[in-house]
């Protein structure tokens, strides 16, 4: 009788142990998991801001993808991440709103958007 | 002692060592990663500092004439000038002794690095003034970061 108490007694301590050890080990893995996520959003929207700067002096015409090594710094094409160019235009006046819409991908994964316009004045017509 | 009371000891001191064993782990993982966690975290916050600091400065300055890039004895420093009261003031931006570093002083006295204050921690920065814009390549805790900058009122000079 003794002998099984001690030896419920013990079983139930490990039980616990293995629970609380998953339970500190996912939470370990989250916080891992969100602080690259973290690290990879500031790094993108560094990269975003860039890639809207630079369009914004020169707006495209046509949607564009740029790709980037796992830093976020301008790699060759098909690279680990990317960012998307969107563009839009909108009738206004006698020229048209162009509006760059950007989204940042980790993988497959998209972690944010950024989007930005500019007027672009038209040919006056009578 | 009989036999089947060993060997229940034995299997309690098996089973304490296991649980010594996998509480050390744990507290080991624990540490690696928090560790991980708050470089990470030490890292963005730097960046996010770095970039933040220097997009407001120049956006501040940016004027026509404002922005100026050169080189002092290898160090890129960027030149962010204003006119205050009939006199023109600078604020320098550099880095140096691992830090990107600013200090303001009137325009007509000499670049003296050493002067600067600290900003934040950095392996290097360097500046280039393109068509239409101020590029910024900052190295931090060995990664690459590249900005770009709009000079929207054509400030530099």
């Amino acid at each position: 009788m003794k002998r099984s108490t001690v030896l419920i007694e013990v079983i139930l301590d490990v039980l616990f142990l293995a629970l609380a050890l998953v339970v500190l080990l996912r939470l370990f893995s989250a916080a891992h998991l969100t602080s690259d996520l973290s690290e990879k959003k500031t790094r993108a929207s560094l990269a975003m801001q860039t890639v809207l700067e630079r369009s914004l002096l020169d707006p495209p015409d046509a949607d564009e993808t740029y790709w980037y090594d796992a830093c976020f710094q301008p790699a060759e094409a098909a690279a680990e991440n990317r960012i998307e160019l969107a563009v839009a235009d909108e009738p206004a006046g006698t020229g048209v709103v162009r509006t760059l819409t950007l989204t940042a991908f980790a993988g497959e994964t998209e972690i944010a958007a950024l989007s930005g316009g500019r007027y672009l004045p038209g040919e006056a017509t009578p | 002692m009989k036999r089947g009371d060993s060997l229940l000891s034995l299997f309690i001191f098996a089973l304490l060592g296991a649980f010594a064993l996998l509480s050390l782990t744990a507290v080991l993982v624990g540490g690696r990663i928090y560790r991980s966690v708050a470089d990470r975290s030490e890292r963005n916050a730097g960046l996010r500092t770095t970039s933040a600091y220097i997009a407001g400065k120049v956006r501040a300055f940016d004027q026509q004439g404002g922005v100026a890039v050169t080189d002092e004895d290898g160090i890129s420093v960027l030149h962010l000038e204003k006119e205050i009261d009939g006199s023109r003031y600078v604020t320098y931006i550099y880095c140096l002794d691992g830090a990107v570093r600013e200090y303001y002083q009137r325009a007509d006295r000499a670049f003296v690095p050493e002067n600067g204050a600290a900003i934040a921690e950095a392996e290097s920065l360097s500046f280039t003034l393109e068509d239409g814009g101020l590029s910024v390549d900052v190295r931090q805790q060995k990664k690459d970061t590249t900005l770009f900058l709009t000079l929207r009122a054509g400030g530099a000079r």
